[in-house]
């Protein structure tokens, strides 16, 4: 679709103001609408657009960044009133000054300076990890060609920077991430889109499509149910039962992901787990663990070691 | 040119019974309240669709910018219900049911805990889920909105468990399906007896919002979601037909289209006020509450609705605050609906009773309405009763519409109630009353003057389905229907533009008299004076858009045969006032010169007053300003479709033989003696017709891709996507998506001084400097695209 508004804010350049006393200066060809407002509009309507210009007015002039215009707020209507003025004010015509495409220009800047509503911009939609951990969520695109959607899924944002990627259907890390978080583009439009991930991936599990890690000790596969995440420590923890076939609850895991600092950079993940019946994990490949693969009853840590990518050059 | 004025009444309003004012949320976010929940210190709670959940302190301020937000949780898969139980927080999320806790005493939500999330998920976009009132149990209920597919982009599907059901998880954990056969079911409550209310949303086997009783088990309409009742373990539900084997339960209500157009949820009024005991309805796209009673007839539930208070914004959630203040939390974003579109209002009564209807009470001959206050006199009463089609197509308009036989309107000796006896009542039926003339003893007038009562059951009678089950219309997969989606994908491309601006627009509450707009594609807005007009001429043709004026503002559409249809804001039909996106519908006719349908909102607009003057000929259809600010968009065009005449057209031959294709392509017949093509390739026929200069075909593309049809050196395009869409030719590139996928249009292309392109027999290109029609081969190539191709004639 075409857009017709192309009015990003661009940054205010302070290039001085008009005189009123002063004929205005004769108009030069390929001036922005922010040079022709400079020039033009900012003695009576201030700089900044905010209708507090140099000049002492009878009435105040209109402030353009609350959005306030008297004749609409659509270009056009912006144009017209720039054409021909506004009479009984001191809201000159400027017909006879600028030409049509300084008119065009400098109307589409004044509009710019109002503000917009009720558009999602990236601002809004990006969630950024600040002093605590935050868990986002929502839908997990495919990691790459040939993977699946996972429809229930969430993130978890570290405040060291690092990002945990999970589908909770079934519980599993996905992938692990660096950099930028998350934006939230399922809010725009009638909503329901997947997540996107901003961060870069360091850590591709399974090469994005992990089976499960637990068994029971004679090697048949069990599922995993998410029960809950907690960002109350410096790491968020997600918590999951590990369930059989029928439902029952064999183990319930804690979670968390920490990396390491050293030569090689390396993410652990940590889990403890809590187990009624015996149970097996299976090392997927390009990982490690540091204890035995056995799980026996009772209370068990376990870590899982991913290389992050380009680590091991 | 004769302007039509839409029917005029009384705006109501009612400003002085309630005050209604807005929360100041934090500076830079939008609150879309998807749900509302107290803490015993009297904070209110509130997620949001955005993942958010907010804690306000001190929402009964006097001042409402004294009430202070705090986010305590983000992160959230939308939030569209919350509830408060002994002040722990769960909230519906898309995923699943959370409870969130602040372990460590400061507010923020430091743990969410899934309480389930037991039911199906397919990635579909529509596949919300709402919730989430609780009974005195502690039951919680929860309601999951079908997915959107094909045929349709709004065709409901179920295609994971439980999706089109109502659901209740109790205090254990464990999650009951209910009840199904629901589509949009965006709202729910509880009637003060605890009997679970929802409300659905218009659309297919919708034909408006209704309010269902939900049974346990029962089926309320929407074929899709009977995959999972148990005991019908092998039903398939069609797309298109119904289902009467399975018994269809019936609606407490059906809410007026022109009163509810996206329904939100249901309340108990426990405010103290005139209406305790009543409910409450929120509705966001008219930005509106309504007010609803149920009775019993005979053991069947049904009921009245009011509209209650107008002009609140877009509200889709509704709750009662400790102290009875309504608060109405709103989101639009979606759905679209009256500004504001986010945050939340607080509706207060000041204790000034209102003349207004209070209970209409069904009998065997009419109804038994009781009053707020003592009339002076009796009203004078008229009304019309309607039933609707219960179908797969979007919505039902009204049908089978007649007056009232209104006999008798007698008032009370106390004043207070009036028996109206009516002499056509039946089953089956909405019934639509306007009383007009009613003032109380002490000089106020009827507030709101208009009641609908949905009739199920008359009291000893049977019980009759007000949707009713009617032939389904003409599956769409296999017609031309014709029509040309004027604005999609680039809006402007098929119209002479003079000032209208692509944008998204509301009005703007400081100064209604204009809009607020912003960067975005959802409206086209002219102000005074600005117009588009079609950059090609028809003669008669079925108009449908949507369009939206600031307050004293107008506009007109000007048709090719010597009248337009003047858009003011005199309220009345269909229209709803200002600031409210409304849906138009408008057929013309060539000969004799006559609008035969003018339609807003689904309400009928009597066109008798029209006259006609001037000559018919060919002209643009044009939108044009007249006064203030107005916006439309969705603007969408059907000519009559012209037949084959055998004597004009010839079909195309080609020997089968001598076919060749390229690239990696396959083809095939279809059943109705067309041709498929699919995959990335090219198909050649040579023909053997010759000499001709008009070519003449249906066709329809699925994919994202493309194709094109060549015949000598012109080079037909059938796409959705990119510069050159269908009806595109060689160097005359259509931009507008004018017709979607899967649909079938009518090509035909006329070659002699001019060549002319006609969609669906509307003229899209006419030019002089096209290439040559004729030629010897026809070249069919598509990419990563199905093109089926049948009834291909040529002409000379």
């Amino acid at each position: 679709m075409k857009l017709l508004l192309p009015t990003p804010l661009i940054a205010l350049l302070f290039l001085g103001c008009g005189d009123a006393t002063q004929p205005p200066p004769k108009p030069i060809k390929k001036q922005t609408g922010e040079q022709i407002f400079v020039m033009y509009c900012a003695m009576c309507h201030g700089i900044l657009g905010d209708g507090k210009g140099t000049v002492t007015l009878d009435r105040p002039a209109r402030s353009f960044i609350d959005g306030g215009f008297s004749f609409g707020n659509t270009v056009n209507a912006i144009l017209k009133t720039t054409r021909s003025g506004i009479p009984g004010t001191p809201m000159p015509p400027f017909e006879d000054i600028l030409d049509e495409e300084q008119t065009t220009k400098v109307a589409t800047y004044v509009r710019s300076l109002a503000p917009t509503l009720k558009d999602v911009v990236i601002e809004e939609t990006e969630l950024v990890v600040n002093n605590r951990p935050l868990v986002v969520r929502g839908m997990i695109p495919p990691i790459q060609g040939g993977l699946q959607l996972h429809p229930r899924g969430l993130v978890i944002g570290n405040p060291d920077g690092f990002s945990y990627e999970y589908r909770v259907d079934d519980v599993r890390l996905l992938a692990i991430r660096q950099g930028r978080f998350v934006e939230r583009a399922d809010w725009g439009a009638r909503g329901g889109s997947p997540l996107s991930m901003l961060g870069k991936i360091i850590v591709l599990i399974d090469n994005g499509n992990p089976s499960s890690i637990f068994a029971t000790s004679d090697m048949k596969p069990l599922q995993t149910k998410l029960v809950a995440t907690n960002t109350l420590g410096d790491y968020a923890t997600i918590t999951y039962d590990i369930v059989d076939n029928g439902g029952n609850t064999l183990a319930t895991v804690q979670e968390q992901c920490v990396p390491t600092t050293g030569a090689r950079a390396l993410i652990e993940q940590q889990l403890t787990i809590t187990a009624s019946t015996p149970l097996t994990m299976t090392i997927l490949k390009g990982t490690s663990m540091d204890d035995s693969a056995e799980i026996p009853i009772g209370t068990s840590v376990r870590t899982i070691i991913h290389a992050a990518r380009g680590s091991e050059e | 040119m004769i302007p039509l004025l839409l029917t005029v009444a009384l705006a109501q309003t009612q400003p002085e019974y309630w005050t209604i004012d807005y929360l100041s949320t934090p500076k830079g976010e939008v609150l879309e309240v998807g749900g509302i929940g107290f803490m015993s210190d009297g904070d209110l709670v509130a997620s949001t669709r955005r993942g958010q959940v907010w804690r306000v302190d001190n929402p009964n301020a006097d001042n409402p910018n004294d009430a202070t937000f705090t986010l305590i949780c983000q992160g959230l898969h939308e939030g569209l219900g919350l509830s408060v139980i002994n002040d722990e927080i769960y909230v519906m999320q898309r995923g699943e049911i959370s409870k969130l806790l602040d372990l460590d005493g400061d507010t923020i939500i430091d743990e969410i805990q899934t309480i389930t999330q037991d039911w199906g998920m397919s990635g579909n976009y529509h596949e919300f889920g709402f919730g989430l009132p609780v009974d005195q149990d502690g039951n919680m209920y929860f309601s999951l909105n079908v997915g959107f597919w094909n045929p349709h982009w709004w065709h409901g599907k179920s295609r994971v468990p439980y999706r089109g059901w109502v659901l209740k998880l109790s205090p254990d954990g464990t999650v009951t399906p209910i009840a199904g056969g629901l589509r949009s079911p965006a709202g729910l409550g509880l009637l003060e007896d605890g009997t679970l209310l929802v409300t659905d949303n218009q659309g297919d086997w919708m034909p408006v919002c209704p309010v269902f009783a939900i049974k346990e088990g029962a089926f309320y309409g929407h074929p899709a979601s009977l995959r999972w009742y148990e005991d019908q373990p092998d039903i398939e539900p069609s797309d298109i037909l119904p289902h009467p084997e399975i018994a269809r339960e019936h609606p407490v209500l059906w809410l007026p289209y022109q009163w509810s157009r996206s329904t939100g949820n249901v309340i108990l009024d426990s405010s103290g006020g005139p209406f305790h005991g009543q409910y409450l309805i929120a509705e966001l796209t008219n930005g509106q509450i309504l007010r609803a009673q149920f009775e019993e007839i005979d053991g069947v539930l049904q009921g009245a609705c009011w509209l209650a208070h107008q002009r609140v914004g877009s509200a889709y959630h509704i709750e009662y605050g400790p102290d009875g203040t309504l608060y109405a939390g709103m989101t639009n974003r979606g759905w679209g609906g009256l500004a504001p579109g986010s945050g939340i209002a607080r509706i207060k009564y000041n204790g000034e009773l209102p003349l207004e209807m209070r209970n209409a009470h069904l009998v065997e001959d009419g109804f038994e309405i009781s009053f707020t206050k003592p009339l002076a006199s009796a009203p004078t009463v008229t009304g019309n009763k309607y039933d609707y089609n219960y179908w797969w197509e979007y919505g039902s308009p009204q049908q089978h519409v007649e007056d009232l036989q209104i006999s008798r309107v007698t008032l009370s000796d106390d004043g207070l109630s009036a028996k109206v006896t009516i002499d056509n009542l039946d089953a089956g039926k909405c019934v639509m009353l306007k009383l007009e003339g009613a003032t109380s003893k002490d000089g106020s007038s009827l507030v709101h003057n208009e009641m609908s009562y949905t009739i199920n059951k008359l009291p000893g009678g049977k019980l009759a389905y007000v949707a009713k089950q009617v032939e389904p219309p003409i599956e769409r997969g296999e017609q031309v229907e014709g029509w040309l989606y004027l604005t999609w994908a680039d809006a402007t491309d098929m119209w002479n533009n003079n000032g209208v601006e692509l944008c998204n627009a509301e009005l703007d509450l400081d100064n209604p008299t204009q809009f607020v707009i912003s960067n975005g594609m959802s409206a086209l807005v002219a102000s005074e004076g600005e117009s588009m007009a079609t950059k090609f001429d028809i003669v008669d043709g079925e108009l449908t858009f949507a369009y939206m004026l600031a307050k004293e503002s107008e506009a007109e559409i000007k048709l090719p045969i010597g009248a337009s249809i003047l858009l003011s804001n005199n309220e009345g039909g269909g229209y709803l006032g200002e600031g409210i996106w409304h849906n138009a519908k408008i057929i013309f006719q060539a000969s004799p010169p006559k609008v035969t349908l003018v339609e807003v909102n689904g309400v009928h607009t009597d066109t008798n007053m029209i006259t006609y003057s001037g000559i018919v000929k060919p002209s643009p259809l044009e939108f044009k300003c007249i006064k203030g600010n107005f916006a439309f968009g969705d603007v969408r065009l059907r000519t009559n479709l012209k037949d084959i005449d055998s004597k004009e057209w010839t079909t195309l031959q080609s020997d089968e033989s001598d076919w060749k294709t390229i690239g990696d392509i396959d083809w095939r017949k279809s059943d109705s003696g067309g041709i498929v093509i699919g995959g990335n390739g090219s198909i050649i026929l040579p023909l053997t017709n010759s000499g001709f200069s008009s070519v003449r075909f249906d066709c329809k593309i699925n994919g994202l891709g493309n194709a094109k049809i060549a015949i000598g050196d012109l080079e037909l395009t059938i796409a959705t996507q990119g510069d050159y869409k269908t009806g595109s030719i060689n160097g005359h590139p259509i931009k507008a998506n004018l017709v979607d996928q899967n649909e079938w249009c009518t090509v035909e292309i006329h070659q002699d001084k001019t060549t002319t392109v006609y969609l669906n027999n509307i003229p899209i290109i006419t030019t002089d400097g096209a290439p040559n029609l004729t030629g010897d081969t026809l070249l069919i190539k598509v990419n990563d695209a199905e093109l089926t191709m049948r009834k291909t004639y040529l002409s000379n």
